[in-house]
């Protein structure tokens, strides 16, 4: 090969050095974020991606250590707008959970699942964090490191129920990355709660709420990944219902609507349509909790697309105790299904759950 | 005229310009007239075109005279509404003292046994048309015309089966006895056009090449760009564009190439900025998949692997990528190696099915849907698409990051990526001439088989390790960006950016330049002079004067 990229240089481009450990990264300015791809880089943020997938190029001095990456990933009102132009919805479609796999080195480490609660009246922002560890040689002596956020190939039971360019719109808030330091996974450690372990990235189920992405929040979704190192991963879902996500956001095309005061129009028409969905979630016979003995669960691995041998106990009325066998380390998407209800409760409510307790 | 503007601040602009041009230029009490068309929907295009005008008309006085026109096939193919009334006031702000509707006027004798039996009277007096068109030339725009509103990439076997055919082809022979008329007369000092190809536009530059009138052709995108082909200079060998090539080269050559040392560092500058958007000229691309972030060979290295991942490459094999253009975009404006841009590319995907040592990526223009209604890439695309060594896919499936750190060697008849990528180091087999193509910044081959001759040893030296671009490729082509962007891109308040937009914006910055800018030394009247007098094949920001001579 060719030393092609040798010529790539002006006598205008300044050469960044690196960031030594640890490293924060939280602008998209910063002269370490050598390469933002289909992403536009944010002054407070990393950056947003505005491509079917997104990568930024980090520049920085591991020293031949291995290191620990923690990336935040945000969902907000301008993630669906950016959603919404590349996707362009037709009338009726909904805005669905964003399944979205997050890659470096060019390998799939994590994923995420990111889905926007809808309240009374507004949408309650959504934010993920993933961590996965980098081996010593997995950062080259070039000190490049590379995260992408793409689509996941999606197991065909769960792809109508999750965004399609799930990606499209994504903050990257920021990535952390440090030394590890002794053994490189907490494996039989003691359980973790659901917030502790979305928190550490070990699983993604809606995403975390608040200012600064803390705390759970309700259920939001009846998809949960699983991120947590080991052949077998239990964890405990407690199973409720949500209100169905209101219609995905959609551009309007007549002129007179994009203007100001037309834009003042459709959100106060949508903030109404938002609360009468909610109204009517919370007035129908569906809000009961489904019988965690009459839900199917499923479970594929993101990285091969095989399904996932797994085994379920309830463990009370609305307590499901899900034990997933994996073949190889990767993310895998856990799924629930209530066949029986799921026709006479689409159009109102879905069955939800939540991480009650994770070990693997 | 498609234009999305407030009425008022179009009528302040009308009023503004026709003060401004009545002071300026004066009374032309002259027989003499300049030909300027306003095909084109843009109002940016018409503002170019009617700047251009005046500044000759202030070196030679004569009437304006505008042209303009729609038509079904053309409306269908290219714009979303035309409207003759608002070219009409334009053209008389500008000072036009005829506006021609060339569509109304050939409409009859299109229709009639006789297409060519135009006739045309200008200022109260009828014209004398000059000598006819060639059959076989007129058959050529005929042909490309027809492919183009058609979106098809090459005519059919018989396309006189076709009553479209054979509407455009009554409306070619009409058409050009009208420019004929119009030009052959020996009356005309100039044809200013933005476009060269087709038949409203084509025709045009070829009745006035053979009356011996100057063409000014000018370009859309930055402030103002323009070439001019003068019959001094004309060989009458190639065409408009083919002899516009070469004498680009010429000029590059004798006054960029000799002054590289002192321009070297503007050039590092221009190469610099290119990267946050390589898309231009072609406006097309833009926004966050539009820049180029990598600075060395272990970036891109780093970015390769995780691109070839994402199209099932190999990174450590080499990558060929084969740009498709836009098929039907002006069939034979310049010298191609194959027929057509179709048969280029299925041959080229032919020979790639067979050269499996790289890895080829063939990527579809981004504008095609505009050209093509055939579905010439997917075609190809699925005739190949078992091959593992070769990938098809929409320009904008991959970022320009993407696209860069891939690409060892590029291949294309005249897209910009042939002047972008030696600019950076990557080199360029170009399959045909375009305005840079001979400055020396790729390879240019000028038949199928010293093309197939280039692509094999191309690849050879690709996986041998050779470099197959010189330094001095390099240092050419970021002095082209140079010379395109910056010392050929005139900067005047009358023709303020391409990117100045929505057209508010543009006809208030225009209407400040003509109530507010006093008008003397303005670089449009001084470059316009200096090419039209020197007989320089292009305008210019600065004077490129002959290193040593007067001028």
């Amino acid at each position: 090969m060719t030393a092609t990229g040798a010529l790539f240089a002006t006598e205008f481009d300044e050469p960044a050095p690196p960031r030594e450990l640890p490293a924060v990264f939280t602008s998209g300015g910063d002269p370490e974020v050598l390469v933002a791809d289909q992403t536009a880089r944010g002054a407070a943020i990393v950056g947003r991606v505005q491509g079917a997938s997104g990568a930024v190029m980090l520049k920085i001095r591991t020293g031949g250590r291995p290191v620990r990456v923690r990336v935040n990933l945000h969902v907000d009102a301008a993630t669906q707008a950016a959603w919404s132009r590349a996707v362009i919805p037709g009338r009726g479609v909904r805005e669905l959970p964003r399944l979205i796999m997050v890659r470096a080195q060019g390998t799939a480490r994590a994923a995420a699942l990111l889905s926007r609660r809808r309240g009374r009246l507004r949408m309650v922002e959504a934010h993920a964090w993933v961590e996965f560890d980098l081996g010593a040689q997995e950062m080259g002596a070039d000190e490049l490191l590379i995260i992408e956020l793409a689509d996941a190939g999606l197991p065909p039971w769960a792809a109508s129920a999750l965004s399609p360019l799930a990606a499209v719109g994504v903050r990257i808030n920021r990535v952390e990355v440090t030394a590890v330091e002794g053994p490189a996974d907490n494996l039989g450690g003691p359980p973790l709660d659901g917030a502790s372990a979305q928190l550490a990235g070990l699983v993604s189920a809606g995403g975390l709420v608040g200012a600064r992405g803390r705390t759970e929040g309700p259920a939001r979704s009846r998809f949960v990944v699983l991120n947590a190192a080991g052949s077998t991963v239990r964890c405990r879902l407690r199973t409720t219902v949500a209100s169905v996500p209101p219609e995905a956001f959609r551009h309007p095309t007549q002129p007179w609507l994009r203007r100001q005061q037309g834009q003042t129009v459709l959100k106060a028409v949508r903030v109404a349509k938002r609360g009468a969905g909610y109204a009517l979630f919370e007035a129908s016979p569906f809000t009961r909790p489904p019988d965690a003995d009459r839900l199917v669960v499923r479970a594929t691995h993101l990285v091969d697309g095989t399904d996932c041998p797994l085994r379920t106990t309830p463990a009370g009325p609305d307590l499901l105790d899900v034990l997933v066998e994996r073949a190889g380390d990767g993310p895998v998407l856990l799924g629930l299904a209530d066949p029986t209800a799921e026709r006479a409760r689409r159009r109102v409510s879905d069955i939800a759950c939540q991480v009650v307790e994770l070990e693997s | 005229m498609w234009l999305t503007a407030d009425k008022k601040a179009f009528e302040g602009f009308l009023d503004a310009a026709s003060v401004y041009w009545r002071k300026n230029l004066g009374a032309t009490p002259s027989q003499h007239y300049l030909v300027v068309e306003v095909f084109h929907q843009d109002i940016r295009v018409a503002l170019r075109n009617l700047a251009v005008a005046n500044a000759i008309r202030r070196i030679v006085p004569a009437q304006l005279v505008v042209v303009t026109g729609v038509e079904q096939m053309w409306h269908e193919a290219l714009w979303t509404e035309f409207d003759v009334q608002l070219v009409r006031r334009l053209a008389e702000a500008y000072g036009a003292s005829e506006v021609i509707d060339l569509y109304r006027l050939v409409e009859g004798p299109a229709r009639s046994a006789n297409p060519s039996g135009v006739r045309l009277e200008l200022f109260g007096r009828p014209l004398v048309p000059g000598p006819p068109i060639s059959e076989q030339t007129l058959a050529e725009f005929v042909s490309a015309t027809y492919c183009r509103v058609t979106k098809r990439p090459r005519a059919p076997e018989d396309p006189t089966a076709d009553p479209r055919y054979q509407r455009r082809q009554a409306l070619a022979q009409a058409i050009s006895s009208a420019y004929d008329a119009l030009l052959g007369n020996g009356s005309a000092v100039a044809l200013v056009t933005s476009h060269v190809d087709y038949d409203h536009w084509g025709l045009a530059v070829d009745s006035a090449r053979r009356a011996g009138v100057p063409v000014v052709h000018t370009q859309q995108t930055g402030c103002l760009k323009a070439y001019a082909l003068f019959p001094e200079t004309d060989t009458g060998k190639h065409t408009f564009r083919g002899e516009l090539t070469q004498q680009i080269g010429a000029f590059f050559a004798e006054r960029v190439w000799s002054r590289r040392e002192e321009v070297r560092r503007n050039a590092e500058l221009v190469a610099w900025r290119s990267k946050v958007n390589l898309g231009r000229p072609s406006w097309w691309r833009g926004g966050a998949s539009a820049s180029v972030d990598i600075n060395n060979s272990a970036e891109r290295a780093r970015l390769r692997t995780h691109f070839a991942a994402q199209l099932g490459f190999d990174p450590a094999r080499p990558v060929v990528a084969v740009f498709n253009h836009a098929v039907s975009d002006a069939p034979g404006t310049n010298h191609q190696s194959f027929p057509t841009l179709a048969d280029w590319f299925e041959q080229t995907a032919q020979f790639a099915s067979t050269a499996s040592q790289v890895q080829w990526l063939f990527q579809d223009h981004p504008s095609q849907f505009r050209y093509d209604s055939t579905g010439f890439f997917e075609s190809v695309a699925a005739r190949y698409g078992r091959h593992r060594h070769m990938v098809f896919q929409p320009s904008k499936d991959l970022s320009k990051n993407g696209l860069w750190s891939l690409v060892d060697l590029g291949v294309t008849v005249r897209g910009s990526v042939s002047n972008e990528l030696p600019a950076y180091g990557i080199p360029v087999i170009q399959a045909g001439w375009s305005e840079w193509s001979e400055c020396g910044l790729s390879t240019v081959v000028h038949d199928p088989e010293t093309y197939w001759k280039a692509l094999d040893s191309a690849i050879g030296a690709l996986g041998s390790g050779e470099e197959l671009i010189s330094a001095e490729q390099v240092e050419r082509a970021r002095l082209w960006l140079w010379f395109y962007r910056s010392a050929t891109d005139l900067f005047t308040p009358q023709v303020p950016q391409w990117e100045v937009w929505p057209a508010d914006y543009l006809l208030k910055s225009v209407q400040v330049a003509f109530r507010h800018i006093e008008s003397d030394a303005d670089p449009l009247f001084e470059a316009v002079e200096r090419m039209w007098n020197r007989r320089e094949p292009v305008l210019t920001r600065t004077d490129l004067h002959r290193p040593g001579g007067a001028w």
